[in-house]
C-alpha cells in the first residue's frame, strides 16, 4: 500500500471535497452563530412569523433561558413525547403492519438520529408514514442534537452564567434558520439529478421477465434523502439506501451528499468558534481531526483498492479494486470516501454492501464508530463529544504542566471528569456488553450470518453502530428479532439520551464558573503537540475495543491472507 | 533532592497496609487486589480439586500479583515514613518556647526554664530584655518596650507596663529592654507547632480536587479496561473453530491482562505523590493545613506581600550618619558606635556594623570605665559615660528636650535633615554629646536578603508580585524598587488589602497573600493562599493555610513549585501509565489470544516465547515499574520555571512517549531473562 497505489480520482476527489467545505464552512459557521445568538439573519423576515406562531402555540417565551437540568427535563420530555407519536404513527399506520417491538426500535433510532433500519421501509412502511414521522423527526433528531451542542457551547462562552439556553428556542430556529433551508434547496438539487420525488403510485414495469413485473415503489424520496445527509441521519427511503438508484442515482448526486454529511458538522465547528470569540480552537479541532481522519479514510481506500487477495491469486484483474458489493457509478473510490465520512459522521447513510468491504475497511469502518463519531460526527453531536475529549486532552496536559486544567479558561473539575468519563465510557461499555451478550445467547447467534468471525464482526458492528448514533449495518445481521431491536434500542438510548443528559450537566457545571481572562491562561490549546495530543487521546479511547476489534476484524484479515 | 534513607523495617511494616479496608481508599489498587485474591483462591482450587493449569504457573503468577499490591503499599508507606521523620526534624529545630515560671511572683530570681507548653493559667512567668513572650498573659510589675512588630506590623517598639490599659501582652513578640512579671492569661497547652501538623495530617486525608477528578478518570479507565477484558472470553469461545477445538481462555489469563493493562503505576503510586508532596513542603519549612491550598498553590498568578516583616527585615537597621552643622562626621560615628556598644537591639547591633563597613570604626571593647545607660521606656534614649562625656543616642524629641534643659541648642539644618528621613519612611536617631547635638542616624527598613532573585524566579514561572504598605508612595516606590516587586500599593489600610484581593480574584486572579500581622488576617483568609510567617500573630497564623516556619516569603517559590510538581506528577505518571497500554495491549492479546486462534500468530511479531512466560513478564514489568517509579514519587517530576509549552512538550516526551516505549522494553527484556532462568533450571 503506498500512496501511489490510489488512484488520482481518489486524491482529486478527497481535495475537491475538503476544499468546498473548507470555503462553505465560514459563511455557513457565522451564519450558524448568529442563528443561535438570537441574532437577525436574511432569512428572519420569512421566518420570524413562522418562528413566532410556534412559540405562541407552545406558550413559550423565547426571552426565558432555562438552566441545565430544566434543558435536560425538556429534552428529555420532547424526546419521549416525539418516541410516543412515533411510535403510534408506525404502529397505526396499517397496513403493511409492523411488529411492536420493531416499531418500538425504529422508533427509537429514528428518535436518536441512529437511522438504523430493521425493516426495509420501502416495503414495510408507507410512503405517508415516511415522510410526516420518519423524515420529520430526521429534522426534530438533527435540531435536537445541535443544540445540545450550542448549549455546551454556550456553557463555554459564558463566565459566571446560570443559563445555558432554551431548549424551545434552539431546537425551532435550528429547524427554521438552518436545516430547512438546506434541505429544501438539497432536495431541488436532487430533484434535478433524477432522485424520485412524488406523491405517484408505485410503478409497474416490465423487465426482461414478462411473466415478473416489477413493482418499482416511489414516494417523496429527495426531500428524505437530503435531510438524512445534512442532518447526519442516515436513513433511506429504501432499504439499499443510497446504493438505490432512485436515492442516489449520478456521480453527482453521490458527490453532494458526501458534501451534505460534513456540511453542517464542519461549520458547526467554525459557529462554536465565533461563539466563543477564538476561532483558534475551531481550527485546531478540525487539524486534530483531520490528522486521524485523512489516515484512517487512505487505509479504507488502499484497502479496498487493493482488492481481494484471493481474487488477486485467481488472477482477477483488480485494477478496479474491490468492486464486490460496490455500485459502478460510485467505485471503489467512491464507495471507500463515502464509507469513511458515513462512519465518521454519525450519518450512517450507505452506498455499498458493507460486508463485502475488505477486514481491513471493516475495521477501520469500525474504528470510526468507536471513536464516539467525533471526527465530524453528527451534526451537534460529533461537537459535544469532540468538546468532551478535549477537555480530557486539557486535564492530561494542564497537570502535567502543572496547573489546574482549564479550558477556555474555565477550570475542569472532577464533577466534569464525572461527565467526561460516563460519556467517553458508556458507548464502550454498551457496545462490548452487547456484543458479548450476542455471542453468548442462542437468540443472539439466531440472527448472524456467514463464519462465526463474520457473525461476531457484524454483532460488534451492529452495537458499535448503535451506541454511537451512526445506524449503518454489516449486512448479514438479522436485526429484526427482538433480541437485537430492543438490545439495540437500550444502546441507541444510552448513545443519545444517557449522553446527551451527561453533556448537559457538564455544560450546567461549567457555565457558572468564571472564566479566567486570556492573559492569563497557561496551556494553549490551539498548538500543533496539543493538536496532536488530543488526536491521541482519541485513539487511546479505542483501546477498550482493541480485544473485541483484534477478534473481528483483524481475525479475519489473517484469515483471509492465509486464503480461507 | 537525595531521597533519605529507609529503615528496613519498612518492608515487614508495608504488610499491614495489605488490609482490604486500607485498599479498598484506592479503586484502581483494590481491582488488582481483587485479582490476585481471585488468582489465589482458584489456584488454591485447583491444589483441592481438579487442576487445568500448572502449579508453577500458578503460584509465580499469585505471587507477582501480590507484589504488584505490595510494591504500591511499599511505595506509600515509605513516603509515610518520610513525611513522619520531615515533621519530626521541624519539631526539632522549632522548637518550643522556654518560659521562666516563678515560683513566686514577687521573687524575680527564683525561676525555673520549662516548655511554654506547660504553662498553665495563671502561671507567674518571668521574661527579660531578648526574650519571647511564651504565652499571652497581663503585666503584673515592671514597665518594658516591646516589640510587637510580628503582630502588628508596626516597627516601632511599644511601652506595656503594669496597672494600665497597656498591660496585655502576646505570644509571640519580643521584648526589647527591661524586664517584667507577667501572669499567663491563656492555657497555651499543645504548641502551636503540634497543632498545626495534626491538622496538616488531618488535611491530608481529604483528597484534593484534582486528585480526585483524577482518580475518576483513572476509575473509568479501570472500568472500561475491565469489561473489556471480560468480554475477551464470550467472543474468545464463540469464535473457537469447530474443526480444532481448544480450550477457552483461562480465567488465570484474563485476570493477568486485565491487572497489566489497569493504570497500576500511577493507581500504586498515587497515595504516595500526595504524601511526598506535603512532606517537600515540611522540608521547606512550610506546614500546610490544606490540602487543597498545595495544590491551588500551583495556580497562582499574583503574590501580594506586606512590607513590614516580609519584604523588610521588621528592624530598622542604620544606613547613613548625618552631621550636625560644624560636626565632623567621624566624630558623629565614633560617638554613635559608643553608645551602641551595650545596645544589643538588631538596630543598635546595625549602627556598629555600618560604622565598620562604612567608616572602618572598630568598635572599642567594653571596659570598666564605660558606664552604660541602658534603653529604658521612660527616658527613651540609651548611651554611655565615658571621660565625663555621656554620650546618647534616642528618639529626637527626647534628646532635644534633653538638651535644651541642659542649655544646648539644635541647629535648623539639623531639624530640616530629620524631617526628611522621617518623610522618606526613615526614623530619625538623634546623637547629643553632653549637651551638643552630634547629627542623626538614619535607621531604615532593610530589604530582605534574596527576596530580588526569588521574585525573579517567581515572574518566570508566571507569578507577579506587589507589595502592599501603609507606607507613604516614596517610601513604598523606594522599597519596591529594591526588593523588585512587580507593583506596590501604597498608604493601604488592612480593609484595603481584602478589597483589593477580592477585585483581583474577580479580574481572575489566583493570589496568594504573605502576611505576619494580625492587621493581615482578614487579607490571609480571604485570599486562595494566605501564608503566615511563623514569627508572626496567632491571628495571621490562624487565618492562614499555610505557615512558613522560616519566616522568609521567598519561600513561595518552594510552595508554588510543590504545587505545581504535585500536578505534574500525577498527571506525568498517570499519561505513562495509560500510554502504555498500548505496547501491552499489543504484547499481551496475541499472548492470551494464539492458543485458542492460531491464525493471530502473525500478532507476535515481538517473537515471545510462550505465552505464559510473556504474561508473567507483564506482571512482574508492571509491579517492578512501580518500585522503579517512586523516587520520581517522592522527587516528584522536575519542574523548571520554562513556558507551559515547553513543560508539556518536555513531559509528554519523558512520559508520554516513554511511557509507550517502556513495556515493548521492559517486557521483552524480562521474558529473556525468565527464558534464560527457565533454561538454566532445566540443565540443573
Amino acid at each position: 500500500m503506498t500512496f501511489l497505489s490510489l488512484p488520482l480520482a481518489w486524491w482529486g476527489q478527497l481535495a475537491l471535497f475538503f476544499a468546498i467545505l473548507l470555503i462553505a464552512m465560514k459563511p455557513l459557521g457565522l451564519y450558524m452563530a448568529r442563528v443561535f445568538s438570537g441574532e437577525r439573519t436574511f432569512l428572519t423576515p420569512l421566518m420570524q412569523p413562522l418562528e413566532n406562531a410556534i412559540y405562541k402555540l407552545g406558550g413559550i417565551d423565547p426571552k426565558e433561558e432555562m438552566g441545565w437540568s430544566a434543558y435536560a427535563k425538556s429534552f428529555l420530555i420532547f424526546s419521549f413525547a416525539e418516541g410516543l407519536f412515533l411510535f403510534l404513527a408506525l404502529l397505526e399506520q396499517g397496513s403493511p403492519s409492523i411488529d411492536p417491538h420493531l416499531a418500538l426500535n425504529l422508533t427509537i433510532s429514528f428518535l436518536t438520529g441512529t437511522d438504523w433500519q430493521a425493516v426495509a421501509p420501502e416495503i414495510s412502511i408507507t410512503p405517508m408514514t415516511q415522510m410526516t414521522s420518519l423524515a420529520v423527526h430526521n429534522f426534530l433528531a438533527a435540531a435536537t442534537s445541535l443544540a445540545l451542542a450550542i448549549a455546551l457551547t454556550r456553557s463555554l462562552a459564558r463566565s459566571d452564567a446560570q443559563t445555558i439556553g432554551n431548549l424551545w428556542v434552539d431546537i425551532t430556529r435550528g429547524v427554521l434558520y438552518i436545516l430547512l433551508p438546506l434541505c429544501f434547496l438539497f432536495s431541488l438539487f436532487l430533484v434535478s439529478q433524477g432522485v424520485v420525488q412524488t406523491f405517484g403510485e408505485t410503478v409497474s414495469v416490465t423487465a426482461l421477465e414478462p411473466e415478473n413485473a416489477e413493482h418499482l415503489v416511489t414516494g417523496p424520496v429527495a426531500s428524505q434523502v437530503a435531510i438524512k445527509q445534512i442532518g447526519t441521519n442516515g436513513g433511506g427511503y429504501y432499504n439499499a439506501n443510497a446504493a438505490h438508484p432512485f436515492e442516489n442515482p449520478t456521480p453527482l448526486s453521490h458527490f453532494t451528499q458526501l458534501l451534505a454529511m460534513l456540511l453542517l458538522p464542519i461549520a458547526l465547528l467554525y459557529a462554536f468558534g465565533v461563539m466563543i470569540h477564538d476561532k483558534r480552537q475551531s481550527f485546531a479541532i478540525l487539524a486534530s481531526t483531520l490528522l486521524l481522519l485523512l489516515p484512517l479514510a487512505f487505509l479504507i481506500a488502499a484497502a479496498e483498492q487493493s482488492g481481494n487477495p484471493l481474487l488477486n491469486v485467481m488472477g482477477v484483474d483488480q485494477t478496479l479494486g474491490n468492486l464486490e458489493g460496490k455500485e459502478l457509478r460510485t467505485g471503489t473510490t467512491g464507495a471507500s470516501l463515502w464509507t469513511t465520512m458515513t462512519t465518521a459522521t454519525a450519518t450512517g447513510s450507505v452506498d455499498s454492501a458493507l460486508n463485502a468491504f475488505l477486514p481491513t475497511a471493516t475495521g477501520v469502518a469500525l474504528v470510526l464508530m468507536q471513536l464516539g463519531e467525533v471526527l465530524f460526527g453528527g451534526v451537534g453531536s460529533g461537537l459535544y463529544s469532540m468538546l468532551v475529549y478535549v477537555l480530557l486532552t486539557v486535564f492530561l496536559a494542564g497537570l502535567m504542566i502543572g496547573r489546574t486544567p482549564e479550558y477556555l479558561g474555565k477550570t475542569v473539575g472532577v464533577f466534569d471528569m464525572k461527565m467526561i468519563s460516563l460519556v467517553i465510557l458508556l458507548p464502550a461499555l454498551t457496545t462490548l456488553l452487547g456484543t458479548a451478550l450476542s455471542v453468548t445467547t442462542a437468540a443472539g447467534q439466531a440472527g448472524m450470518t456467514g463464519s462465526q468471525a463474520q457473525g461476531l464482526t457484524q454483532a460488534l458492528y451492529a452495537f458499535s453502530s448503535a451506541s454511537n448514533n451512526n445506524g449503518s449495518a454489516l449486512n448479514g445481521l438479522n436485526a429484526a428479532s427482538p433480541f437485537y431491536t430492543l438490545l439495540l434500542s437500550l444502546c441507541m438510548i444510552a448513545g443519545r439520551l444517557g449522553i446527551g443528559v451527561a453533556v448537559l450537566a457538564l455544560a450546567g457545571s461549567l457555565a457558572p464558573k468564571k472564566a479566567t481572562p486570556v492573559t492569563k491562561r497557561f496551556l494553549d490549546t490551539t498548538t500543533p503537540l496539543f493538536i496532536v495530543m488530543l488526536s491521541l487521546c482519541l485513539l487511546m479511547a479505542t483501546l477498550p475495543y482493541l480485544p473485541s476489534l483484534t477478534l473481528s476484524a483483524t481475525y479475519e484479515h489473517f484469515h483471509l491472507m492465509a486464503g480461507n | 533532592m537525595r531521597l533519605p534513607p529507609f529503615d528496613p523495617s519498612l518492608f515487614l511494616r508495608s504488610f499491614k497496609r495489605l488490609d482490604p479496608r486500607h485498599q479498598i481508599k484506592n479503586p484502581v489498587m483494590f481491582a488488582v487486589y481483587c485479582g490476585a485474591v481471585l488468582i489465589t483462591l482458584d489456584g488454591l482450587a485447583q491444589i483441592l480439586g481438579p487442576r487445568h493449569e500448572s502449579l508453577a504457573w500458578g503460584t509465580a503468577l499469585a505471587l507477582t500479583l501480590w507484589l504488584t499490591v505490595y510494591a504500591s503499599a511499599l511505595a506509600e508507606q515509605y513516603a509515610e515514613d518520610q513525611d513522619q521523620a520531615q515533621a519530626l526534624a521541624l519539631k526539632k529545630a522549632h522548637g518550643d518556647d522556654i518560659a521562666k515560671k516563678m515560683y513566686h511572683a514577687n521573687n524575680r530570681h527564683a525561676f525555673i526554664a520549662l516548655s511554654a507548653s506547660h504553662l498553665k493559667k495563671g502561671d507567674p512567668i518571668l521574661i527579660e530584655a531578648g526574650d519571647t513572650i511564651p504565652a499571652d498573659g497581663d503585666i503584673i510589675e515592671g514597665i518594658a518596650s516591646i516589640d510587637e512588630s510580628a503582630i502588628t506590623g508596626e516597627s516601632a517598639p511599644v511601652i506595656r507596663e503594669s496597672g494600665g490599659d497597656n498591660r496585655a501582652v502576646i505570644c509571640g513578640t519580643r521584648l526589647l529592654s527591661d524586664w517584667i512579671v507577667v501572669r499567663v492569661t491563656s492555657f497555651r497547652g499543645e504548641t502551636p507547632l503540634d497543632k498545626r501538623l495534626a491538622m496538616m495530617k488531618k488535611a491530608r486525608r481529604q483528597k484534593t480536587p484534582n486528585e480526585l477528578a483524577l482518580s475518576l478518570f483513572l476509575i473509568a479507565t479501570t472500568l472500561g479496561l475491565l469489561v473489556a477484558c471480560a468480554t475477551l472470553r464470550p467472543l474468545s469461545s464463540f469464535l473457537i473453530e469447530q474443526a480444532a477445538p481448544s480450550l477457552p481462555i483461562s480465567l488465570s489469563m484474563l485476570v493477568s491482562l486485565f491487572v497489566c493493562l489497569a493504570p497500576t503505576t500511577i493507581g500504586g503510586l498515587m497515595p504516595a505523590i500526595g504524601l511526598a508532596g506535603s512532606s517537600r513542603l515540611l522540608r521547606a519549612g512550610v506546614i500546610a493545613t490544606s490540602g487543597h491550598a498545595v495544590e491551588t498553590a500551583g495556580d497562582i498568578t499574583l503574590l501580594l506581600l506586606d512590607k513590614t516583616g516580609t519584604i523588610t527585615l521588621g528592624n530598622r537597621q542604620a544606613v547613613a550618619f548625618y552631621a550636625a552643622e560644624g560636626i565632623a562626621p567621624i566624630k558623629l560615628v565614633k560617638a554613635s558606635v559608643l553608645a551602641s556598644l551595650a545596645d544589643k537591639t538588631p538596630e543598635g547591633q546595625s549602627i556598629i556594623v555600618l560604622a565598620q563597613t562604612r567608616y572602618g570604626v572598630e568598635p572599642a571593647p567594653p571596659s570598666a570605665t564605660m558606664l552604660f545607660i541602658p534603653f529604658s521606656a521612660d527616658t527613651r534614649v540609651s548611651g554611655v559615660t565615658l571621660d565625663g562625656r555621656t554620650i546618647l543616642k534616642g528618639a529626637d524629641d527626647a534628646i532635644k528636650e534633653r538638651i535644651v534643659r541642659e542649655g544646648g541648642r539644635v541647629p535648623a539644618s539639623l531639624d530640616t535633615q530629620v524631617e526628611t528621613i522621617a518623610r522618606q519612611g526613615g526614623t530619625p536617631l538623634m546623637v547629643a554629646e553632653n549637651a551638643q547635638v552630634l547629627g542623626v542616624i538614619h535607621l531604615k527598613d532593610v530589604v530582605k536578603k534574596g527576596i530580588k532573585e526569588r521574585l525573579a524566579t517567581l515572574r518566570i514561572m508566571g507569578v507577579r508580585s506587589l507589595m502592599i504598605t501603609g507606607d507613604n508612595p516614596l517610601t513604598a516606590a523606594a522599597i519596591a524598587a529594591e526588593a523588585g516587586v512587580d507593583d506596590f500599593i501604597a498608604q493601604a489600610i488592612p480593609e484595603t488589602k481584602l478589597r483589593f484581593i477580592t477585585e483581583k480574584q474577580k479580574e481572575g486572579e489566583v493570589v496568594a497573600m504573605v502576611g505576619d500581622g494580625a492587621n493581615d488576617a482578614p487579607a490571609l483568609a480571604g485570599a486562595d493562599i494566605g501564608i503566615a510567617m511563623d514569627n508572626g500573630s496567632q491571628e495571621a497564623k490562624e487565618a492562614a493555610n499555610m505557615v512558613d516556619m522560616d519566616s522568609s516569603p521567598s519561600k513561595l517559590v518552594d510552595i508554588v513549585q510543590v504545587g505545581r510538581q504535585l500536578l505534574m506528577t500525577r498527571g506525568s505518571l498517570a499519561t505513562f501509565s495509560i500510554a502504555g497500554d498500548i505496547g501491552k495491549f499489543l504484547i499481551l492479546l496475541p499472548a492470551v489470544l494464539i492458543s485458542a486462534h492460531p491464525s493471530l500468530s502473525p500478532l507476535n511479531f515481538m517473537n515471545f516465547s510462550s505465552p505464559h512466560y510473556t504474561i508473567l513478564s507483564a506482571l512482574l514489568f508492571n509491579a517492578l515499574i512501580i518500585v522503579a517509579l517512586i523516587p520520581v514519587a517522592m522527587r516528584g517530576v522536575a519542574y523548571r520555571p520554562v513556558g507551559a509549552g515547553k513543560l508539556l512538550r518536555r513531559n509528554l516526551l519523558v512520559y508520554g512517549l516513554g511511557g509507550i516505549a517502556a513495556p515493548f522494553i521492559g517486557i521483552k527484556l524480562i521474558d529473556m531473562a525468565i527464558a534464560l532462568i527457565v533454561k538454566g533450571l532445566a540443565h540443573v
